[in-house]
């Protein structure tokens, strides 16, 4: 394996179906939540892992998420003691595929704005996801990879 | 508040699960290779369903051991049969390896065959349901 096949994102599997059965619980509404982990460099290039989501209490309906008062002291207090940083965030598209609207994108910008965080959507009735960066003006699909921590 | 451990944190240097053997890469996906990702589902069944998955796989075995045991009785009641046609021949040596013939008595002027089938190995032959038959052979 060469340098260039290191990804820019690993999400761990365990995150990845917490996420996924946090927005089936919350159907046919949105959801939305944090994804954790750190950030990380190899020979220079830096990755970063996903290894938890944690959900955060949001106003929800089919087409609009936006978290509650209070829903980001919570995590705060809780990346806290499990010391590890926020690399971005998961919210669902319940029926309407997975892409990032302008709304999105405003969302990334203003509370994800360093490079390496992501924006993960889910539409939990086909089970598509998609992980997205922002990259100028637009987004675009980071190189990653799903992993499995064995044991 | 979201970033106040960011300020404080650089990245560390690190071999990405790639290079670690407690990781097990499942899939990749590039910028405009055209996949689709998918929670793959199947892998929380595969930890997680144990007793499930168990049964499923006893239920498999014993679907795959019926199945054999139909096929192999199948197959004895073919060589059977077509033996039945045969008995003198397979009486004097001729004829198929898996069917065995023995005289067992007379009766006017017939011979009774005994034709029994044998695959050669007893735990095979232990799942035949029929592997007895007796057939008359008239004489003359």
């Amino acid at each position: 394996m060469s340098d260039a096949d290191v990804a820019d994102v690993y999400v761990n599997f365990d995150a990845l179906l917490k996420v996924y059965e946090h927005f089936v619980r919350k159907l046919p509404k949105e959801a939305m939540g944090f994804l954790l982990g750190d950030r990380y460099t190899y020979r220079g290039k830096e990755w970063i892992e996903v290894t938890d989501y944690v959900p955060v209490e949001a106003e929800a309906s089919e087409t609009r998420v936006t978290p509650l008062e209070g829903a980001l002291v919570k995590v705060g207090k809780l990346l806290q003691r499990k010391k590890l940083l926020i690399v971005g965030w998961a919210h669902s598209h319940p029926g309407y595929g997975c892409f990032l609207s302008n709304i999105d994108v405003e969302t990334q910008r203003r509370y994800f704005p360093y490079d390496y965080q992501v924006a993960l959507v889910v539409d939990p009735y086909s089970m598509e996801y998609d992980i997205f960066v922002l990259r100028g003006d637009t987004y675009v699909r980071p190189y990653f990879k799903e992993v499995i921590k064995r044991g | 508040m979201l970033n106040y451990r960011l300020r404080r944190r650089e990245p560390k240097e690190r071999p990405p699960p790639d290079y670690d053997d407690r990781y097990e890469v499942i899939a990749e996906y590039k910028a405009g290779d055209g996949k689709r990702p998918v929670i793959p589902l199947i892998f929380k069944f595969l930890r997680e369903g144990t007793l499930v998955k168990y049964l499923l796989i006893l239920l498999l075995v014993l679907n795959l051991l019926l199945l054999s045991t139909l096929a192999l009785n199948a197959w004895a009641a073919y060589e059977l049969s077509s033996a039945q046609s045969n008995a003198a021949e397979i009486l004097a040596g001729r004829h198929t390896p898996f069917v065995k013939a023995r005289e067992v008595g007379v009766t006017g002027d017939a011979r009774i065959i005994e034709l029994t089938f044998s695959t050669g190995v007893d735990a095979l032959d232990s799942l035949v349901w029929v592997r007895r038959v007796y057939v008359k052979v008239g004489v003359g």
